[in-house]
Protein backbone atom coordinates (compact mmCIF):
# COMPACT_ATOMS: atom_id res chain seq x y z
CA UNK A 1 0.00 0.00 0.00
CA UNK A 2 2.77 2.35 1.13
CA UNK A 3 4.45 1.73 -2.59
CA UNK A 4 1.16 2.48 -4.40
CA UNK A 5 0.90 5.39 -2.42
CA UNK A 6 4.42 6.76 -3.65
CA UNK A 7 4.96 5.31 -6.59
CA UNK A 8 1.19 5.81 -8.28
CA UNK A 9 2.47 8.47 -10.30
CA UNK A 10 5.66 6.85 -11.73
CA UNK A 11 3.07 3.68 -12.59
CA UNK A 12 0.91 6.13 -14.46
CA UNK A 13 3.73 7.12 -16.34
CA UNK A 14 4.92 3.82 -17.58
CA UNK A 15 1.58 3.05 -18.74
CA UNK A 16 1.16 5.98 -20.40
CA UNK A 17 4.56 5.53 -22.16
CA UNK A 18 3.58 1.48 -22.63
CA UNK A 19 0.38 3.43 -24.46
CA UNK A 20 2.42 6.02 -26.51
CA UNK A 21 4.65 2.99 -28.02
CA UNK A 22 2.27 0.91 -29.00
CA UNK A 23 -0.59 3.71 -30.46
CA UNK A 24 2.43 6.14 -31.63
CA UNK A 25 3.97 2.78 -33.95
CA UNK A 26 0.43 1.01 -34.52
CA UNK A 27 -2.12 3.68 -34.77
CA UNK A 28 -3.57 5.20 -37.88
CA UNK A 29 -1.33 8.13 -38.87
CA UNK A 30 -1.66 10.41 -41.92
CA UNK A 31 0.44 9.41 -45.16
CA UNK A 32 2.34 12.87 -45.96
CA UNK A 33 4.73 12.86 -48.69
CA UNK A 34 8.25 12.69 -47.87
CA UNK A 35 7.74 12.20 -44.19
CA UNK A 36 5.19 9.30 -44.63
CA UNK A 37 5.39 6.91 -41.50
CA UNK A 38 8.40 8.91 -40.08
CA UNK A 39 5.94 11.23 -38.77
CA UNK A 40 5.53 8.52 -35.57
CA UNK A 41 8.71 10.00 -34.46
CA UNK A 42 7.05 13.17 -33.21
CA UNK A 43 5.72 11.30 -30.11
CA UNK A 44 9.25 10.15 -29.46
CA UNK A 45 11.36 13.61 -30.77
CA UNK A 46 8.94 16.63 -29.43
CA UNK A 47 7.99 14.47 -26.13
CA UNK A 48 11.85 14.00 -25.54
CA UNK A 49 12.56 17.71 -26.19
CA UNK A 50 8.99 19.06 -24.20
CA UNK A 51 10.61 17.06 -21.02
CA UNK A 52 13.96 18.71 -21.83
CA UNK A 53 12.31 21.91 -21.57
CA UNK A 54 10.33 21.25 -18.25
CA UNK A 55 13.04 20.10 -16.51
CA UNK A 56 15.68 22.84 -17.94
CA UNK A 57 12.66 24.99 -16.44
CA UNK A 58 12.98 23.36 -12.89
CA UNK A 59 16.64 23.77 -12.52
CA UNK A 60 16.08 27.49 -13.33
CA UNK A 61 13.58 27.28 -10.32
CA UNK A 62 16.21 25.59 -8.26
CA UNK A 63 18.95 27.94 -9.13
CA UNK A 64 16.65 30.96 -7.94
CA UNK A 65 15.66 28.98 -4.80
CA UNK A 66 19.54 28.49 -4.55
CA UNK A 67 20.16 32.09 -4.53
CA UNK A 68 17.02 33.21 -2.23
CA UNK A 69 18.31 30.86 0.46
CA UNK A 70 21.19 29.35 0.05
CA UNK A 71 20.43 25.89 0.66
CA UNK A 72 22.87 23.06 -0.49
CA UNK A 73 20.34 21.17 -1.63
CA UNK A 74 18.74 23.48 -4.33
CA UNK A 75 22.09 23.99 -5.98
CA UNK A 76 22.51 19.65 -6.12
CA UNK A 77 18.80 19.95 -7.32
CA UNK A 78 19.57 22.68 -10.16
CA UNK A 79 22.24 20.13 -11.21
CA UNK A 80 20.97 17.47 -11.26
CA UNK A 81 17.90 18.93 -13.37
CA UNK A 82 20.54 20.14 -15.90
CA UNK A 83 22.64 16.72 -16.19
CA UNK A 84 18.88 15.21 -16.57
CA UNK A 85 18.23 17.81 -18.85
CA UNK A 86 21.32 17.07 -20.94
CA UNK A 87 20.00 13.81 -21.32
CA UNK A 88 16.52 14.51 -22.65
CA UNK A 89 18.34 16.86 -25.38
CA UNK A 90 20.65 14.24 -26.22
CA UNK A 91 17.83 11.98 -27.13
CA UNK A 92 16.14 14.74 -28.85
CA UNK A 93 18.83 15.38 -30.79
CA UNK A 94 19.07 11.76 -31.49
CA UNK A 95 15.83 11.24 -32.76
CA UNK A 96 16.03 14.55 -34.21
CA UNK A 97 19.06 12.96 -36.45
CA UNK A 98 17.38 10.32 -37.34
CA UNK A 99 14.19 12.33 -38.52
CA UNK A 100 16.51 14.52 -40.59
CA UNK A 101 17.98 11.61 -42.16
CA UNK A 102 14.58 9.96 -43.34
CA UNK A 103 13.20 12.97 -44.76
CA UNK A 104 16.19 15.54 -45.26
CA UNK A 105 18.72 13.07 -46.58
CA UNK A 106 21.06 14.35 -43.80
CA UNK A 107 21.63 13.88 -40.36
CA UNK A 108 22.94 17.49 -39.95
CA UNK A 109 21.34 20.35 -42.00
CA UNK A 110 23.13 23.77 -41.69
CA UNK A 111 19.45 25.36 -40.23
CA UNK A 112 19.02 28.10 -37.98
CA UNK A 113 16.57 25.80 -35.59
CA UNK A 114 19.31 22.65 -35.40
CA UNK A 115 21.73 24.84 -35.40
CA UNK A 116 20.29 26.78 -32.63
CA UNK A 117 19.71 23.55 -30.78
CA UNK A 118 23.39 22.58 -30.75
CA UNK A 119 24.33 25.58 -29.28
CA UNK A 120 21.95 25.92 -27.02
CA UNK A 121 23.15 22.20 -25.38
CA UNK A 122 26.72 23.57 -25.16
CA UNK A 123 25.26 26.61 -23.15
CA UNK A 124 24.48 23.78 -20.82
CA UNK A 125 27.52 21.77 -20.87
CA UNK A 126 29.26 25.37 -20.28
CA UNK A 127 27.37 25.03 -17.05
CA UNK A 128 28.52 21.96 -16.44
CA UNK A 129 32.19 22.85 -17.28
CA UNK A 130 32.14 26.38 -14.95
CA UNK A 131 30.96 24.09 -12.03
CA UNK A 132 34.01 21.95 -12.73
CA UNK A 133 36.36 24.76 -12.42
CA UNK A 134 35.69 26.31 -9.10
CA UNK A 135 36.70 24.18 -5.96
CA UNK A 136 34.84 26.10 -3.12
CA UNK A 137 31.63 24.44 -2.45
CA UNK A 138 30.02 27.95 -1.76
CA UNK A 139 31.42 30.21 -4.86
CA UNK A 140 30.70 27.16 -7.20
CA UNK A 141 26.98 26.73 -6.15
CA UNK A 142 26.35 30.80 -6.63
CA UNK A 143 28.27 31.16 -9.94
CA UNK A 144 26.23 28.17 -11.20
CA UNK A 145 23.30 29.41 -10.35
CA UNK A 146 24.00 32.73 -11.78
CA UNK A 147 24.75 31.17 -14.76
CA UNK A 148 21.84 29.14 -14.92
CA UNK A 149 19.49 31.81 -15.73
CA UNK A 150 21.53 33.28 -18.24
CA UNK A 151 21.64 29.86 -19.68
CA UNK A 152 18.08 29.29 -19.59
CA UNK A 153 17.56 32.23 -21.12
CA UNK A 154 19.81 32.10 -23.87
CA UNK A 155 19.16 28.29 -24.62
CA UNK A 156 15.25 29.73 -25.82
CA UNK A 157 16.81 32.72 -27.37
CA UNK A 158 18.72 29.98 -29.90
CA UNK A 159 16.06 27.54 -30.55
CA UNK A 160 13.12 29.60 -30.37
CA UNK A 161 13.58 33.32 -30.90
CA UNK A 162 16.78 33.15 -33.25
CA UNK A 163 15.71 30.70 -35.86
CA UNK A 164 12.17 32.88 -35.95
CA UNK A 165 14.26 36.20 -36.76
CA UNK A 166 16.36 34.08 -39.70
CA UNK A 167 13.44 32.77 -41.44
CA UNK A 168 15.53 30.72 -43.33
CA UNK A 169 15.04 27.40 -41.95
CA UNK A 170 12.94 23.66 -42.96
CA UNK A 171 12.21 23.00 -39.29
CA UNK A 172 8.50 22.14 -38.86
CA UNK A 173 6.56 24.53 -36.96
CA UNK A 174 8.51 27.72 -37.30
CA UNK A 175 6.05 30.21 -37.15
CA UNK A 176 4.58 28.90 -34.00
CA UNK A 177 5.15 26.38 -31.40
CA UNK A 178 5.93 22.89 -33.25
CA UNK A 179 3.05 20.43 -33.15
CA UNK A 180 0.98 22.84 -30.82
CA UNK A 181 -0.10 25.51 -33.08
CA UNK A 182 -4.06 24.48 -34.45
CA UNK A 183 -3.14 23.23 -38.26
CA UNK A 184 0.35 21.83 -36.99
CA UNK A 185 -0.65 17.91 -35.82
CA UNK A 186 -3.39 16.06 -37.50
CA UNK A 187 -6.33 15.56 -35.42
CA UNK A 188 -5.79 11.43 -35.56
CA UNK A 189 -2.47 11.92 -33.98
CA UNK A 190 -3.37 14.09 -30.91
CA UNK A 191 -4.51 11.16 -28.96
CA UNK A 192 -1.17 9.90 -28.59
CA UNK A 193 0.74 13.23 -28.78
CA UNK A 194 -0.41 14.92 -25.46
CA UNK A 195 -0.77 11.44 -23.42
CA UNK A 196 3.36 11.44 -25.31
CA UNK A 197 4.28 14.68 -23.81
CA UNK A 198 2.87 13.94 -20.47
CA UNK A 199 4.45 10.44 -19.97
CA UNK A 200 7.92 11.86 -21.45
CA UNK A 201 7.85 14.77 -18.58
CA UNK A 202 6.60 12.10 -16.14
CA UNK A 203 9.41 9.57 -16.88
CA UNK A 204 12.15 12.95 -16.84
CA UNK A 205 10.87 13.85 -13.60
CA UNK A 206 11.28 10.40 -11.96
CA UNK A 207 14.69 10.15 -13.56
CA UNK A 208 15.58 13.76 -11.95
CA UNK A 209 14.26 12.74 -8.57
CA UNK A 210 16.64 9.52 -8.16
CA UNK A 211 19.48 10.50 -9.38
CA UNK A 212 19.63 14.21 -7.02
CA UNK A 213 18.75 11.06 -4.19
CA UNK A 214 21.74 9.35 -5.45
CA UNK A 215 23.54 12.65 -5.60
CA UNK A 216 22.68 13.94 -2.11
CA UNK A 217 23.17 10.35 -0.35
CA UNK A 218 27.05 10.21 -1.90
CA UNK A 219 27.36 13.68 -0.69
CA UNK A 220 25.83 12.80 3.19
CA UNK A 221 28.12 10.06 3.17
CA UNK A 222 31.63 12.48 2.31
CA UNK A 223 30.22 14.62 4.71
CA UNK A 224 29.87 11.94 6.97
CA UNK A 225 33.20 10.72 6.28
CA UNK A 226 34.99 14.03 6.34
CA UNK A 227 33.41 14.52 10.09
CA UNK A 228 34.76 11.34 11.30
CA UNK B 1 9.38 -12.99 -44.55
CA UNK B 2 8.20 -10.87 -41.62
CA UNK B 3 5.55 -8.34 -43.06
CA UNK B 4 5.61 -4.76 -42.21
CA UNK B 5 2.74 -4.62 -39.81
CA UNK B 6 4.26 -8.04 -37.55
CA UNK B 7 7.91 -5.72 -38.32
CA UNK B 8 5.68 -3.11 -36.53
CA UNK B 9 4.60 -5.41 -33.41
CA UNK B 10 8.55 -6.26 -33.23
CA UNK B 11 9.64 -2.80 -32.76
CA UNK B 12 6.59 -2.04 -30.22
CA UNK B 13 7.37 -4.94 -28.15
CA UNK B 14 11.24 -4.15 -27.99
CA UNK B 15 10.66 -0.80 -27.08
CA UNK B 16 8.04 -1.94 -24.43
CA UNK B 17 10.64 -3.92 -23.05
CA UNK B 18 13.39 -1.31 -23.00
CA UNK B 19 10.88 0.95 -20.93
CA UNK B 20 9.52 -1.81 -18.48
CA UNK B 21 13.47 -2.95 -17.91
CA UNK B 22 14.34 1.01 -17.20
CA UNK B 23 11.16 1.20 -15.24
CA UNK B 24 11.79 -2.04 -13.12
CA UNK B 25 15.74 -0.83 -12.94
CA UNK B 26 14.43 2.97 -11.50
CA UNK B 27 12.24 0.92 -9.12
CA UNK B 28 15.09 -1.25 -7.70
CA UNK B 29 17.18 1.98 -7.39
CA UNK B 30 14.32 3.74 -5.41
CA UNK B 31 14.43 0.61 -2.58
CA UNK B 32 18.33 0.90 -2.37
CA UNK B 33 17.97 3.68 -1.70
CA UNK B 34 15.15 4.14 0.55
CA UNK B 35 17.97 1.42 2.82
CA UNK B 36 20.67 3.41 2.44
CA UNK B 37 19.00 6.64 3.28
CA UNK B 38 17.55 4.85 6.23
CA UNK B 39 20.92 3.15 7.50
CA UNK B 40 22.70 6.85 7.15
CA UNK B 41 20.16 8.59 9.02
CA UNK B 42 20.74 5.81 11.93
CA UNK B 43 24.42 6.31 11.91
CA UNK B 44 23.75 10.05 11.68
CA UNK B 45 21.71 9.82 15.22
CA UNK B 46 23.78 7.41 16.56
CA UNK B 47 27.08 9.74 16.13
CA UNK B 48 24.86 12.63 17.65
CA UNK B 49 24.05 10.19 20.47
CA UNK B 50 27.44 9.52 21.26
CA UNK B 51 28.68 13.29 20.64
CA UNK B 52 25.73 14.76 23.14
CA UNK B 53 27.34 11.82 25.69
CA UNK B 54 31.03 12.60 25.39
CA UNK B 55 29.72 16.78 26.37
Amino acid sequence: MEFLKNSWWKIFGVIILLYVIAGGLLFEAPQLPVIRESVRNIYFHVGMWFSMMFILFMALFFSLLYLRYFRPDDDLKAVTAVKTGLVFGTLGLLTGMIWAHHTWGSFWVNDPKLNGAAVGMLTYLAYMVLRGSVDEQDKKARLAAVYNIFAFVLFFVFIMILPRLSQGSIHPGIEGNPALSTGDLDPRMRKVFFPAIAGWIIMAWWLFRVYFRILRLRKNIDELNEND
Amino acid sequence: MIEPGEKMMVVVMVLSLILLGLAGFLFYLERRLDKAEKKLREIESREKDFASSVH
